[in-house]
């Protein structure tokens, strides 16, 4: 069994919680096994990088990289946003002496930052092969088209990402299409959801997340497939305020990467925490024969 | 002699024109127009801005020169709609050295590198990095315009990592929405997110939270980001402890 | 012996770095030598009158002419020396220019290098011999690979002079891309309408031997002595019989992708590509034919009423030999869908290639000249072209403007128009490049008299919605993003190389480009020649152009090729290797070295058997010179005892 060290992030451990259940549960009936990153913290997301922060948008993500190479090789963060500060972070550190002396300093040890970062889908896909995903989903997910949605952070830059292709990303296709799932062309696959305007400027996410979600529906998907916690939080928690603003009723809900091969390994979606998501997954569920549930927590508006 | 409207002698001097006709009569006022050239004088605009768009290039390894304005980066920009300029024409201001339009543009201040335009560049320029480094060059200048919102978001999240180590979302939320004098934003969303435990009140808080400590004074303390007056916003707090 | 040494200051060229008096100086100074004085422009009128002047006054035998590269002006000094009555070979140019002055800053160490340089041609010229060039006989039949515009207008031209042409082309039929075009720019002339006179004459012309369905397989030998090996592959048509009727392609069940018609619409396994075809014979695809793929079939064979099927047909070679070879193999429009997965990747039915548009907008085409929504046949009313889809953009590696783009989108904007009266048609360009002779009006008229919305931007992205495809691209003469609601879209694709050119030009022994494009031999004064003597270019294949550019390239290469294959024999350099037969062990090494296969055995007096160079064949390459064990091979003009005292010179 393959060990990673993990981390969960900021958001994981709060408002997207269900991000890190249904993680959870399929790294354990995958086999995969995970170590938590002892005492890690923020690695600074978009604020830390810019600017008059200086150099916090690489100390942070140093710190965790330093703890979590102590006994591990390899890491894996399924946030987008952390998973793109820490390979950053990574690659300054590379190319700077300066950069390296100042994380000694804070750590009072020379800098641990070799480790291999990964993203969610990067691991699952390292870890899981097609064929034996399909032999142990048994096509569950037959009869569902799906919007792979991967945001802007997986991929790009890519020279620095150097994950997947930033133009054209396919990677999670080959595992949803072994649950028996469609994963059909989506033209707003890497287009940004409005990334952490939701506070300051929320007209951005509403605009960008709009489109989104407006072209899946217009396509026929059942739902969009993330594994990003801010994407889905623009897009699922603001669906709501997205209809209001500009008069529309879509009804796109929108899953974790993690809990889509959950539902295809057969596990339930109140243990995966779909029912924490404001936009209801019913019909798709019903789809798949989990259709009659005692709880149906319908979407609602805010 | 110059007053005479017959037989004056050329070249006339506007000056002297005044002097004759007497001050307060036939003075003209420029209003809002003070100051605007009737064009751009390229030839100095790029002198004067070469140095800007040097350093720009050399920190951000990307060549203004090579883009030819084909516009493919504003084309699916996510952020077009609330910038003053789009992508293409920000490089296209640089291009022509006209830096201060660059610096002080809503486009440096809002964008928020989703590097939509940089994928799709055909010359292979990354925009958004660019564009960062212009925001950053503008930082060090001191220009802090209109969009204070997105400076207030970025103060609280920091120092509120540099409190507990990790976000406490309950309390950006709150603090921020205090900060900007609307405490109801986003209120109704509230109930639902009680409701279905994605938030938690109680803080997080690591252990080692001296280490974190430490890389905040880090940062305060070398004057790499040029402006200790930011640094020690977040040290303070900005008063939101 | 009387040497005369002629420096060129060539204007400044020279003058600035070398100071050629200086090299006049030392040349005085050297033994043998009478004459020395440096000329301003020695090629010219009075430059040249002045050696011819200081050989016969001062009876020099031997000349030291110290200029420019001798690939400029070889020729010329030689004919100078002629007209002074000695013999061309005792003229020795040096290069101070290309070598010396154009590459050196410094004025003492070039003077230094120029008189080095100086020294060594005297060194080498006194050991010079006369030599005496002779003729090869050349091949009086020309080959032209490729049977497009280009390649048709050579054979023409060629045949025309007299001379025998063979027309190679790979397809069914002739006609190239230019057949697949509708209406040509600027004047809107119908394609096929201008080309198939042209199609027919050069399949009935006399001198021309017309090979559908061929490929060069193999070329040996040299300029005015080509042996190409060309395979005639078996289409299982006999091309004799078949009277073009059709009934096969009727009756066929086998279908297959029609590749004439860019994938609009589909073919058969037997097949003609288009009504207008030439030769207008059937051919068989067996990679999509049941007989071949499953083993039975045979309904062509039994329909044809004459009798022209022949399942068992091979392959075959046919070898002949050639003076010259004009190569005119056309281009393929770029394929777009993998580095543009932005417009669909191909998954949208209603985003088109331009000449899949074409094939639509052609009254001969697979919708009989309708324009139809491949997605449910219904008439676009909102047709969106989009430029430079694979043109300069670097990052697909294509940095190159494909220099028809924006006259052929104009042009299908102008007939869309034509075609479907309400309908509105919005071009996304860059730039737009119109310089040839009525281009610029043109585009003007596509804009102003067809109400084309030219909007300046590219494009980023393309997506359903309700049917129709938005367009996301941008104007950057307005500023800003812009969308456009499309019924249907089509793709300006740019131009790659021929499938397979990389290949022919290495068994041509030609060079080309990063794109295949087969390169000239100067770009600004020998477009239509290649370093490899003997072949030359015509039309696309040596790089992207439009259709009048490519009948002139064709016409210009034909007159290269008369020029060369109609006087029968071309002079050869004497320059070549000489076997001091007194010495030759008779080896051969160097015949099984020769690339040229000039070396023959030749059988003494004694009855010993040594080796002999046939004059005619030796290209003077020296790899024989180089290969002999008792090294009793020499290079006129170069031997052993001239490069010695080159080297000596020098270390001196």
């Amino acid at each position: 069994m393959n060990s990673y060290a993990y981390f969960p992030g900021c958001s994981l451990t709060s408002s997207a919680g269900e991000y890190d259940t249904s993680f959870r549960l399929i790294a354990e009936a995958l086999g995969i096994g995970l170590d938590v990153i002892n005492d890690w913290n923020c690695c600074g997301a978009s604020p830390a990088p810019h600017h008059w922060s200086g150099n916090l948008g690489v100390l942070l993500p140093a710190r965790n990289m330093h703890i979590a190479g102590y006994a591990h090789d390899a890491m894996v963060a399924p946030c987008a946003g952390c998973y793109n500060r820490h390979k950053n972070a990574q690659y300054e550190l590379a190319g700077s002496e300066e950069l390296r002396e100042q994380a000694a300093r804070v750590l009072r040890e020379p800098v641990r930052y070799e480790i291999e970062i990964l993203n969610l889908v990067e691991l699952l896909v390292r870890e899981v092969e097609p064929d034996e995903l399909a032999s142990r989903t048994e096509g569950r997910l037959e009869g569902l088209n799906l919007a792979t949605y991967y945001g802007c952070l997986m991929t790009r830059p890519a020279k620095i990402m150097n994950f997947d292709n930033a133009r054209n990303p396919v990677s999670m296709k080959p595992l949803l299409k072994a649950t028996g799932a469609e994963a059909g062309h989506f033209p707003f696959k890497s287009e940004c959801c409005g990334s952490y305007m939701g506070l300051a400027k929320k007209e951005i996410v509403l605009r960008a997340s709009r489109r989104i979600i407006e072209v899946a529906e217009g396509m026929g998907f059942d739902a969009i497939v993330t594994a990003c916690p801010l994407c889905h939080q623009n897009l699922d928690l603001r669906q709501g305020q997205i209809n209001k603003a500009f008069g529309t009723s879509i009804e796109m809900p929108i899953l974790y990467f993690s809990q889509v091969l959950g539902l295809a390994l057969g596990m339930s979606a109140d243990d995966l925490g779909i029912d924490s998501h404001m936009v209801s997954a019913q019909k798709l569920l019903g789809k798949i024969g989990q259709g009659d549930r005692a709880a149906d927590k319908s979407t609602e508006v805010a | 002699m110059f007053h005479k409207l017959a037989g004056l002698p050329w070249p006339l001097s506007v000056n002297q024109i005044h002097k004759g006709i007497g001050d307060g009569e036939f003075s003209v006022s420029l209003g809002d127009w003070e100051g605007v050239p009737l064009s751009i004088r390229v030839s100095a605009s790029v002198a004067g801005g070469a140095e800007v768009v040097a350093d720009i290039e050399r920190r951000s390894g990307e060549r203004v020169s090579a883009c030819y304005q084909c516009g493919r980066c504003t084309s699916t920009c996510t952020g077009a709609f609330a910038f003053d300029y789009p992508p293409h024409r920000i490089m296209r201001l640089l291009q022509l050295g006209q830096v201060d339009e660059v610096l002080n543009s809503r486009t440096a201040q809002l964008c928020f590198d989703c590097m939509t335009c940089s994928t799709r560049c055909p010359m292979g320029i990354d925009v958004a990095n660019v564009i960062e480094h212009a925001k950053m060059i503008a930082d060090e200048r001191g220009i802090e315009g209109g969009e204070k919102d997105i400076r207030r978001f970025r103060l609280a999240f920091l120092q509120n990592v540099r409190r507990h180590g990790r976000l406490h979302e309950a309390r950006l939320l709150t603090w921020f929405n205090l900060s900007r004098l609307k405490p109801f934003n986003d209120f109704a969303l509230v109930p639902v997110i009680l409701r279905r435990k994605k938030v938690h009140i109680v803080p997080p808080k690591i252990k080692n939270r001296e280490e974190i400590h430490r890389i905040f004074r880090e940062v305060n303390g070398n004057g790499k980001s040029g402006d200790e007056r930011h640094g020690n916003e977040i040290k303070a707090g900005g008063g939101a402890e | 012996m009387r040497v005369g040494v002629f420096v060129c200051q060539c204007g400044t060229n020279i003058a600035a770095t070398v100071d050629t008096e200086k090299v006049v100086s030392a040349a005085l100074a050297m033994r043998d030598v009478q004459h020395a004085e440096t000329i301003q422009y020695t090629c010219s009128d009075p430059g040249q009158r002045a050696i011819v002047d200081a050989v016969q006054k001062k009876g020099l035998t031997r000349v030291v002419i110290a200029a420019c590269s001798p690939r400029m002006h070889e020729t010329t000094f030689r004919r100078t020396v002629t007209r002074a009555g000695m013999n061309p070979y005792m003229m020795e140019m040096v290069n101070i220019r290309e070598h010396c002055s154009w590459i050196h800053s410094d004025i003492d160490t070039a003077t230094d290098k120029a008189i080095d340089l100086m020294r060594m041609g005297v060194a080498r010229v006194r050991g010079q011999a006369p030599l005496n060039s002779t003729t090869v006989p050349v091949t009086r039949r020309v080959l032209v690979i490729g049977g497009g515009v280009a390649g048709i207008q050579a054979a023409l031209d060629i045949a025309d002079a007299g001379l025998p042409v063979t027309l190679v082309e790979r397809g069914p039929s002739i006609g190239g891309n230019m057949a697949r075009l509708d209406k040509t720019f600027p004047t809107l002339d119908c394609s096929s309408c201008i080309l198939t006179p042209r199609m027919v004459e050069a399949n009935q012309h006399e001198d021309i031997d017309l090979m559908v369905n061929s490929e060069v397989d193999s070329v040996r030998g040299y300029i005015g002595n080509f042996e190409v090996d060309i395979r005639r592959k078996a289409t299982c048509v006999d091309e004799d019989k078949c009277t073009g009727c059709m009934i096969c392609q009727e009756k066929c069940p086998g279908k297959a992708p029609d590749e004439f018609n860019a994938g609009v619409g589909e073919s058969k396994a037997i097949s003609i590509p288009f009504p207008q075809a030439v030769p207008m014979v059937a051919a068989i695809r067996k990679e999509h034919c049941r007989q071949f793929i499953k083993g039975k079939c045979g309904v062509c064979e039994k329909v044809c009423p004459a009798d022209a099927i022949d399942y068992e047909q091979e392959d075959t070679i046919v070898t002949e030999k050639f003076g010259a070879i004009v190569v005119a193999t056309g281009y393929q429009t770029y394929d777009w869908r993998e580095a543009y997965p932005d417009y669909g990747g191909g998954q949208y039915p209603d985003v088109i290639t331009s000449l899949q548009y074409e094939r639509m907008l052609s009254a001969s085409g697979p919708t009989g000249g309708h324009v139809k929504r491949p997605s449910d046949g219904e008439e676009p009313k909102q047709v969106v072209f989009i430029s430079c889809v694979g043109s300069r953009d670097e990052s697909v590696s294509r940095p190159l403007c494909c220099s028809v783009g924006c006259m052929y989108t104009a042009k299908q904007a102008i007939l869309t128009k034509e075609h479907i009266p309400d309908s509105q048609s919005y071009v996304f360009y860059i730039d737009i490049r119109a310089g040839g002779k009525g281009y610029e009006e043109f585009t003007r008229r596509a804009q102003r008299e067809f109400g084309a919305i030219y909007l300046r931007g590219r494009v980023g992205k393309i997506y359903p919605s309700g049917g129709k495809l938005i367009v996301m691209g941008t104007d950057t003469l307005s500023g800003g993003p812009v969308e456009v609601e499309a019924d249907l879209v089509v793709l300006a694709t740019g131009f790659d190389s021929a499938p397979g050119a990389a290949k022919l030009a290495q068994k041509l022994n030609v060079s080309y480009d990063q794109y295949g494009f087969f390169s000239e031999s100067h770009p600004k004064l020998r477009p239509v020649e290649t370093t490899t003597g003997g072949i030359y270019l015509a039309g696309a294949c040596q790089g992207p152009k439009d259709i009048p550019d490519s009948v002139a390239q064709a016409s210009a290469a034909a007159a290269k090729v008369i020029g060369l294959v109609s006087r029968g024999e071309l002079e050869t350099s004497p320059m070549v290797a000489e076997v001091n037969q007194a010495r030759c062990t008779g080896c051969f090494k160097c015949r099984d070295v020769c690339p040229y296969s000039a070396i023959e055995a030749v059988a003494l007096r004694d009855g010993r058997e040594v080796a002999g160079v046939i004059d005619s064949l030796c290209q003077g390459c020296g790899v024989c010179n180089v290969a002999c064990p008792p090294a009793v091979i020499s290079l006129k003009g170069y031997t052993d005892n001239q490069l010695i005292a080159e080297t000596l010179e020098l270390l001196r």
